[in-house]
């Protein structure tokens, strides 16, 4: 397992991925003080993102979008959680 | 508009069970709009998506005896003692009203109540400042057409404490090009530069509500159902380690 860890400051927020990398496929958690509503949005999208290949971003961001424009955001945008996860894989493949 | 004042300030774990209660219970109808005005002994309080040992350092908190508790609202973690007062705003509203209710309407009944003592600003949406300082934390969450907004009033909390106890990120810190958590934050009494009586903060709050959702306020006590939800939501989720430490969804406590 390898792990890769980024922190992305959004307008408001902290947005915090922490991506695993098993074998091949991805997990996500995102951590900070970020809001977003419904809150458990985030959950879903760890989910979502769960077992995608790492090396298909197209996917990834796919999941991510279609994931949070179900979800309000407050202070931040979706590219916004898409950069933390991106910046997030690319430290682990450094 | 009801009025709670409704503490427990040595066990936050409870206390925070009880604001999750009061919050369903109005989702489901069966209470009025409620303002709740609350304090916290000494307790770091995480948000929603926080995960304790990315925010708190554990050893102070041990130390000073530090509580740690998640609540079940987004935003940042915050340090409380019985210098800060917290209040929170849970109503009926505007139906899809979203984050603007929040933070365009609702948030304006603390602001005008911190405006009858201070040169108050909000600034980065919802930010309060007062002479350049953060005086106040708020979160919030909406499901249809309920909201809830709650927030801190820092009076006479120790900063030095705050600052020991909580991390703060780097990259937050180059952001807002500051070089400690307490430079930008501080007390209002110490923003002022003399003290106020809380109970004329917690009148002018009562009142500014009371105006702002044009509803007469009246002092009540906690319903037999709140109370046995908050209990129930204390045992199952707000004592557990799991909850406060781990960022489990709350799906996981039912």
């Amino acid at each position: 397992m390898r792990i890769g860890i980024y922190e992305h400051k959004a307008k408001k927020g902290l947005i915090r991925a922490t991506v695993k990398v098993y074998d091949d496929t991805i997990e996500v958690k995102i951590t900070g003080d970020f809001m977003i509503f419904p809150e458990d949005m985030i959950f879903q999208l760890e989910n979502n993102l769960k077992g995608l290949k790492v090396s298909d971003r197209e996917a990834i961001s796919r999941v991510v979008e279609d994931t949070l424009s179900k979800a309000s955001l407050f202070g931040c945008e979706v590219g916004d959680f898409k950069t933390a996860i991106f910046k997030a894989l690319d430290e682990v493949s450094r | 508009m009801r009025v709670l004042f409704y503490e427990i300030d040595n066990n936050p774990y409870y206390s925070l069970a009880f604001e999750e209660s009061m919050w369903r219970n109005l989702t489901e109808g069966k209470v009025d709009n409620t303002l709740r005005i609350w304090r916290h002994k000494s307790v770091v309080i995480l948000g929603y998506f926080q995960v304790a040992e990315e925010e708190v350092n554990f050893d102070v908190a041990r130390d000073y005896k530090v509580d740690i508790v998640r609540r079940f609202t987004g935003g940042g973690a915050v340090y409380q003692d019985l210098g800060c007062l917290v209040w929170s705003i849970a109503v009926k509203g505007k139906k899809d009203g979203g984050v603007e209710y929040l933070y365009d309407f609702l948030l304006k009944g603390f602001v005008n109540a911190l405006k009858r003592f201070a040169d108050v600003k909000v600034e980065n949406i919802n930010d309060v400042v007062v002479n350049n300082r953060k005086v106040s934390g708020t979160s919030a969450t909406f499901k249809g057409e309920y909201y809830l907004l709650h927030g801190t009033l820092l009076l006479d909390t120790d900063l030095e404490l705050m600052s020991r106890v909580l991390k703060v990120s780097s990259v937050k810190l180059k952001d807002k090009g500051v070089s400690e958590v307490k430079y930008r934050v501080t007390n209002l009494y110490e923003a002022l530069g003399r003290k106020v009586s809380t109970s004329e903060i917690i009148d002018a709050i009562i009142q500014e509500y009371s105006k702002l959702l044009g509803e007469r306020a009246y002092y009540d006590v906690p319903t037999k159902e709140e109370i046995e939800l908050a209990e129930r939501l204390y045992e199952k989720k707000y004592s557990k380690p799991e909850w406060n430490l781990l960022r489990l969804p709350s799906s996981y406590f039912v």
